[in-house]
């Protein structure tokens, strides 16, 4: 899904996908915890810093944000007049709150900055090597493999949907807002279901045929380099930047 | 103990509901280095036979033996799909590894197999099958020949006794068909093949059978 990003030789791309997959995580929660606008800009501008260090390019960056920003402008259609607090202005007797634009600022900031440091720091490893890495760092195996095979899977049930679709399109099948369109919807996902079914048991049975017990083994073995060092101690120094500077930065 | 021949089926009865019977009494037997193929139209119970001796499904009556050996338990299919290399029509279905070395491992490493004899085997295998140089790739981003490819390269790195491919040709071009033709010409593979394709079964095959009434009926190539 990210995939186009795994490519490449930046100093991020060569960190330990363990250090990056425990950052990723440690980022996400530091930033969704700061609630000052200082802190979240810190946090946007190390998204933006490792996006850079990552030398993916923005372009690219920008339209992944654009459709995580689509869901956000909800939020500022809602948030800024329902939220209590002094007004700042009032369009057509509708009054903006002071509380509520500054707090729906602060959740876009967070969304962005997160968003940003996951892509640099998760979509610059390939799904298996993060999926190894959560295994090395003794995630438990079930919930790690059942990641990965919602993520194999997804590409199968999406190409099924597609064809699905295409099927039903070559017999002259137009959405639109008609019950015979909410019926065939129906059975298309009815059928899905049901071919989502066959395809988990036939995989079952792959994997059963293989001498499958219960366990997966992996082949290869990470081990931490003086790079994953420097990136542990940049990406530390980081996370106490932007917890420090709640006490440290009043905007 | 071990007999001469790899797999017999004597009377076999089974069916996917109590009317309607799919087999009726089938007996089969695939003999050490036999290479026996299967065809008839769709619904006849060609996959539903492989699944009886791989112990997916359980037959109403009759009795399975692999070399030798009565199988009645779970834990005596747990033997079977050791010695067996069971090929599945979309290999789809067979690859859920995330990146083809990982795939091919995968068995080999389920059995406990040295790291260096996996890395042989996976090696070896990808050289039959020719994707050398796929190692890293992700199997679902391969191309349904070449998905077909690495479902073949992960049943032979586990080295079985007996293959049971199941459609191994209905995705690939002239040149993969070719490529498995002398994959199974030129090992010395005990093999039992599904395939609707008369020409692949007459290049691969020394006999060929066809399921009528729930029997197995050899199928003479005019």
């Amino acid at each position: 899904m990210f995939e186009e990003y795994i490519k490449g030789n930046s100093i991020i791309h060569r960190f330990d996908p363990r250090v990056k997959s425990i950052y990723a995580l440690i980022f996400s929660v530091v930033i969704a915890l700061q609630n000052n606008l200082g802190s979240t800009l810190l946090g946007l501008l190390t998204g933006i810093l490792l996006i850079i260090l990552a030398r993916i390019r923005f372009i690219e960056i920008i339209k992944r944000i654009i459709v995580v920003n689509e869901f956000i402008l909800l939020l500022w259609i809602v948030l800024p007049i329902t939220y209590p607090g002094e007004k700042l202005f009032e369009i057509f007797n509708i009054e903006f709150s002071q509380q509520g634009i500054l707090f729906t600022l602060i959740l876009t900031i967070k969304a962005n900055a997160i968003i940003l440091i996951l892509i640099s720091l998760l979509a610059t490893s390939s799904i298996f090597e993060i999926i190894h890495g959560l295994i090395h760092l003794r995630i438990p195996e079930k919930l790690v493999f059942l990641f990965f095979l919602i993520y194999r899977y997804s590409w199968v049930i999406f190409d099924e949907y597609e064809r699905l679709v295409r099927a039903v399109k070559a017999r002259g099948f137009r959405f639109t807002t008609s019950l015979h369109t909410y019926r065939t919807i129906a059975y298309l996902v009815g059928s899905l279901l049901v071919k989502s079914y066959n395809r988990a048991e036939n995989f079952y049975r792959a994997m059963v045929c293989r001498g499958f017990t219960g366990r997966f083994w992996v082949l290869d073995h990470f081990q931490l380099s003086q790079i994953d060092i420097l990136g542990i101690i940049l990406l530390t120094i980081g996370n106490l930047v932007i917890i420090l500077s709640k006490w440290k930065i009043r905007i | 103990m071990e007999d001469s021949y790899l797999i017999k089926l004597k009377g076999i009865t089974f069916g996917y509901n109590e009317k309607s019977l799919l087999f009726n009494g089938l007996n089969f037997v695939l003999p050490e280095g036999g290479r026996v193929g299967i065809t008839g139209p769709n619904g006849c119970g060609k996959t539903t036979l492989f699944n009886i001796i791989m112990g997916f499904v359980k037959p109403i009556g009759g009795i399975i033996e692999i070399a030798g050996e009565q199988i009645k338990t779970e834990k005596d299919f747990q033997g079977v799909r050791q010695i067996t290399g069971f090929l599945f029509q979309n290999s789809d279905d067979q690859l859920f590894c995330p990146s083809v070395k990982e795939e091919v491992a995968f068995g080999s490493l389920n059995y406990r197999l040295p790291k260096d004899e996996v890395e042989k085997r996976v090696k070896e295998s990808l050289e039959i099958v020719g994707l050398q140089g796929f190692e890293d790739r992700a199997p679902y981003h391969l191309s349904e020949g070449e998905k077909k490819k690495l479902a073949i390269a992960t049943i032979l790195a586990m080295k079985p006794r007996v293959l049971l491919l199941d459609e191994p040709t209905n995705e690939l071009d002239e040149s993969g068909v070719k490529s498995v033709i002398e994959l199974l010409q030129s090992n010395n593979f005990t093999y039992v093949v599904i395939s609707q394709d008369f020409n692949f079964l007459k290049e691969t095959a020394n006999i060929i059978y066809t399921i009528e009434r729930g029997r197995l009926k050899e199928f003479i190539l005019h």
